[in-house]
């Protein structure tokens, strides 16, 4: 009997935190929404040599438009959206949204060289080279 | 530009596939007959959302019809309206040259095979010419590539040999994954003559550049008039607007192992 209630107990919780989780997303979209500020599509590649970045960025003019910035650990982007996209789309949630700015934050790993990263913005696309520190030695083959 | 789109708010149904429909069934339901003896084109989100773009604009460019919808319980519980008009997610339509079938919504792994099996069984019923379908090859250069090649793979060697165009690359070794690798599967067992025609492109980012390409080889294959300047034109506008489609895409094509197509081939086979 103890186990049943252990199981409904269990699925409450679950429950709970589902929707916890799903009143968290909703709020934070709907406040980034009012602001005008949205997250950009991007993914992050890791090899033991270096860490590459790319996020798509349409609307964004020239590299003039993006500011990249290195604070306490992380990698902040932020990039103007020249104007907001005319579609004939009819939303509630996006009628009253003007895009204004991509906002994104990557945290960075302890061991990349900060001071050579680099950066280039072809086509809509940033692409980000953050170098690794190379740990361990090579091991020479006889 | 006008959509002529059936309202289905208000729609007469002309045939409704098996209403008792069950878990793991996909369900036609069809609003007028579809014309004989067209080339079926077939778009789905997946790579750089290729084939979606390309399928929907041919849709919207051509003023095409609605004709008919799927549906299935393994479908997400969402439904798409448009000028105040609630649609099906799945829909095929018709100018009465082409025959087009596109998804608004990433399908889910478990319904690839049912997906197949209704598309097989209403293309041969309407007699379709060929299926052909409009996707994406990931590729890493994409942003060092300035007008995006396009892949063809068909389900008969025969077929590289009626198509000549000399843009047209074919794809000689590797794997095709996702729902076109179903579908390739199912013709293949039915003898049904079409091909896949993918374009270099993002992997999970939108991609009309891509689709621009596809629809170009389209166009020249099938002798098609259709002006894709407007859809180059609004390329950065739907590469932002489709931004949340791209992402549930992406997690559909993780569970659809989409990384096999990055696998290397048996060297002897």
């Amino acid at each position: 009997m103890e186990e049943f209630f252990d199981i409904i107990r269990r699925i409450r919780e679950e429950v709970r935190r589902t929707f916890e989780e799903l009143e968290e997303d909703l709020e934070r979209l709907l406040i980034r929404s009012r602001e005008g500020i949205i997250e950009p599509l991007s993914y992050v590649y890791e090899s033991p040599r270096e860490i590459l970045i790319t996020v798509d960025l349409p609307l964004v003019k020239s590299r003039e438009d993006i500011d990249l910035e290195v604070r306490e650990g992380k990698l902040i982007l932020e990039a103007k959206i020249a104007h907001s996209p005319v579609l004939d789309v009819e939303n509630p949630f996006y009628r009253r949204c003007v895009y204004k700015c991509y906002r994104k934050v990557f945290p960075l790993p302890d061991d990349v060289i900060l001071e050579t990263i680099k950066a280039r913005f072809v086509r809509g696309v940033l692409e980000i080279r953050i170098p690794r520190k190379v740990r361990g030695f090579r091991v020479s083959i006889e | 530009m006008k959509v002529v789109d059936t309202d289905i708010s208000n729609f007469k149904i002309l045939r409704l596939g098996d209403s008792s429909m069950n878990k793991g069934e996909v369900e036609l339901i069809e609003l007028e007959e579809c014309p004989k003896n067209l080339d079926m084109i077939v778009g789905f989100p997946d790579v750089g959302l290729v084939g979606v773009i390309a399928s929907s604009f041919l849709v919207r460019r051509l003023e095409m019809k609605t004709i008919a919808y799927m549906d299935s319980s393994m479908f997400p519980p969402v439904l798409p309206f448009h000028k105040s008009r609630p649609h099906f997610p799945l829909r095929i339509s018709t100018d009465g040259n082409l025959v087009v079938l596109f998804s608004e919504i990433a399908v889910p792994v478990k319904s690839y095979g049912a997906i197949a099996e209704t598309i097989m069984e209403y293309a041969i019923r309407n007699e379709a010419k060929s299926i052909i379908m409009l996707g994406g090859i990931a590729v890493q250069n994409r942003i060092e590539i300035v007008k995006p090649s396009v892949y063809i793979l068909p389900t008969k060697e025969e077929l590289l040999k009626e198509i000549k165009l000399p843009e047209l690359k074919s794809l000689d070794e590797g794997f095709l994954a996702g729902i076109y690798a179903v579908l390739m599967k199912e013709m293949m067992k039915r003898n049904l003559k079409g091909y896949v025609l993918l374009a270099e492109s993002h992997l999970g980012y939108p991609d009309p550049g891509a689709a621009a390409s596809v629809l170009e080889v389209l166009s020249r294959l099938l002798n098609l008039d259709i002006d894709i300047k407007p859809l180059l034109e609004q390329e950065e506008e739907l590469r932002l607007h489709l931004r949340d489609l791209m992402k549930r895409t992406v997690e559909t094509l993780r569970s659809a192992q989409k990384t096999y197509e990055q696998t290397p081939p048996l060297l002897y086979r």
